[in-house]
């Protein structure tokens, strides 16, 4: 267990991920959004107007730091450069919650540029549990850990996916990120059932929601299989998985993801209106 | 061999067998694979995309899947990935058609490393006072600023080849191109002769003066100078001991 400090979170409202095509619309303070998420990666230089528009955005928004390249989940030790130019955003703009992936990016040197799966046995977790204590107290806050969609499984894992997440958090302090698309995407590539898995996900520890888009393809044995793609509108299953979730924990911070094939910026302002008028709906029965 | 590494050999190796401890039926592992090329050549294609324009897609794509096997990124921030493809392409032969295809590379690089590369304070250019006290302090390039010294019009290709501003190449002539951050912009301007001899000797001497003094041609320094301090003003140019970034 670190001694993290939590720091005040996310607002419970509907945000956006930053894409450079919605800058204009983002710092014009379009779309209502309620926070945005940046990848860290993106603002990891060494000067010049990229952190100027950093500092700018801060100054705008609650900002969610979300890191892809940490790698908790390899089996080498965290690259304490990488860690210190996480650090270099936190200590600039104290973003109001950090996330990253239960998986891994880097071995041997070499950075893969994707999130690829880890293994679920007693000694993966040991690792990705120390790795969790490791970032926490470098970076001098508790981040969120997000459940990962998949494509494979190893065939060492022993434990289940929500249970690994769960021990890890209760390990480390840590809270989760809730992927409803990766859990969609995980649950039809592993035979889960996707409406079990929200049952059981703890709800309790998520910072966080996650809504994306999937594509959907067949393997090379005719098998039904989810891509992660990011690039699609958010399927109408996962707006009701989405819709049961926040009925069961309240308003949760609900971002919404479209990375690739990048829409105008009223398309995903529609998607975040979606959300935010779930949200409201759970405000007021909540109030 | 551990099973991360087992997998990660795996990822690159297009065409070859998935990891035996990876229950994958149905050819799923090759998405990993497919994945690391696809993400990677984009990337690539963000940072060079006259190179791109210049050869096609598919020759692009084709080139850096070799590109991305022989040099995967070391760092994951991916706007520095691709500082040694010019290298790549100059060895490349499928392109050896294209010459000046790496210097072209070299050029698009540098103005990506130009955008994120520190800060550095220009130094004080106002009144006879501040010119006299640069002369003893040495000159270096801004971190931003790459010089690029080419046989082919390296400049001219790429404005031939923006998308919105086209303009053709008139001359084949070779160029060089001092390419920096000036304010909030990157920019590459053409550098002649007397300037690229300017420019090696205040980079090897050990201050502004003695670097003026040693110019083969002593009448010149009036004029060296004035191009010092333009350079300078436009942001190429400072004095690392002498202002804080």
């Amino acid at each position: 267990m670190t001694a993290a400090a939590s720091p005040p979170g996310l607002p419970p409202s509907a945000g956006l991920g930053l894409h450079r095509e919605h800058l204009d619309e983002v710092l014009a303070g379009a779309g209502r959004l309620g926070f945005i998420e940046i990848h860290a990666e993106n603002f990891m230089s060494k000067g010049g107007p990229t952190l100027a528009l950093l500092d700018r955005l801060a100054s705008q928004y609650p900002i969610s730091l979300h890191g892809l390249a940490l790698s908790l989940g390899g089996e080498e030790r965290l690259d304490p450069a990488h860690m210190q130019r996480l650090r270099r955003i936190i200590d600039r703009i104290a973003p109001a919650s950090f996330s990253e992936h239960l998986a891994w990016a880097s071995h041997d040197g070499i950075y893969f540029n994707d999130l690829l799966p880890i293994a679920y046995d007693a000694t993966t977790l040991s690792r990705v549990a120390d790795h969790v204590d490791e970032a926490q107290s470098a970076l001098g806050m508790r981040l969120l850990l997000e459940n990962p969609s998949t494509y494979v499984s190893h065939a060492a894992s022993n434990w289940d996916e929500i249970d690994f997440l769960a021990e890890i958090a209760r390990r480390t302090g840590c809270g989760l990120l809730l992927d409803i698309n990766n859990a969609v995407v995980s649950s039809v590539n592993h035979g889960w059932d996707p409406q079990a898995y929200l049952q059981r996900f703890p709800l309790a520890q998520v910072g966080e929601i996650h809504l994306a888009g999937h594509s959907e393809t067949r393997d090379d044995a005719g098998q039904l299989l989810l891509i992660d793609s990011h690039g699609e509108a958010i399927a109408a299953p996962v707006w009701a998985h989405y819709a049961d979730v926040i009925a069961r924990a309240g308003p949760l911070p609900t971002l919404i993801e479209r990375d690739n094939d990048i829409p105008d910026f009223a398309v995903v302002a529609a998607e975040v209106a979606q959300a935010a008028a779930i949200l409201a709906r759970h405000a007021r029965k909540a109030a | 061999m551990t099973s991360l590494r087992s997998f990660s050999i795996a990822v690159r190796t297009p065409d070859g067998v998935q990891p035996i401890f990876v229950s994958a039926a149905g050819g799923r592992f090759t998405i990993y694979q497919r994945n690391h090329v696809a993400g990677l050549t984009a990337a690539l294609a963000k940072t060079f995309p006259v190179i791109q324009r210049l050869v096609g897609e598919a020759f692009f794509a084709a080139m850096a899947a070799r590109f991305i096997f022989q040099s995967p990124p070391r760092v994951p921030m991916l706007a520095d990935y691709g500082a040694d493809l010019a290298d790549f392409i100059a060895a490349f032969e499928p392109a050896e058609s294209l010459p000046f295809l790496a210097d072209v590379a070299r050029l698009e690089f540098a103005r990506v490393r130009a955008w994120h590369a520190a800060d550095h304070a220009p130094p004080p250019l106002d009144g006879a006072d501040a010119v006299a006290a640069l002369l003893p302090q040495r000159i270096a390039l801004h971190p931003s600023a790459t010089l690029i010294q080419s046989d082919h019009p390296v400049m001219a290709i790429w404005a031939a080849n923006q998308p919105e501003t086209a303009v053709p190449v008139d001359d084949w002539e070779p160029e060089t191109a001092l390419v920096h951050r000036s304010g909030d912009v990157v920019v590459h301007t053409p550098i002649d002769a007397d300037t690229q001899a300017l420019l090696a000797a205040l980079l090897t001497a050990d201050s502004l003066e003695s670097a003026l003094l040693a110019l083969p041609n002593p009448d010149a320094a009036g004029a060296a100078l004035l191009r010092c301090l333009q350079l300078m003003q436009s942001g190429a140019l400072i004095t690392p001991e002498g202002t804080m970034p």
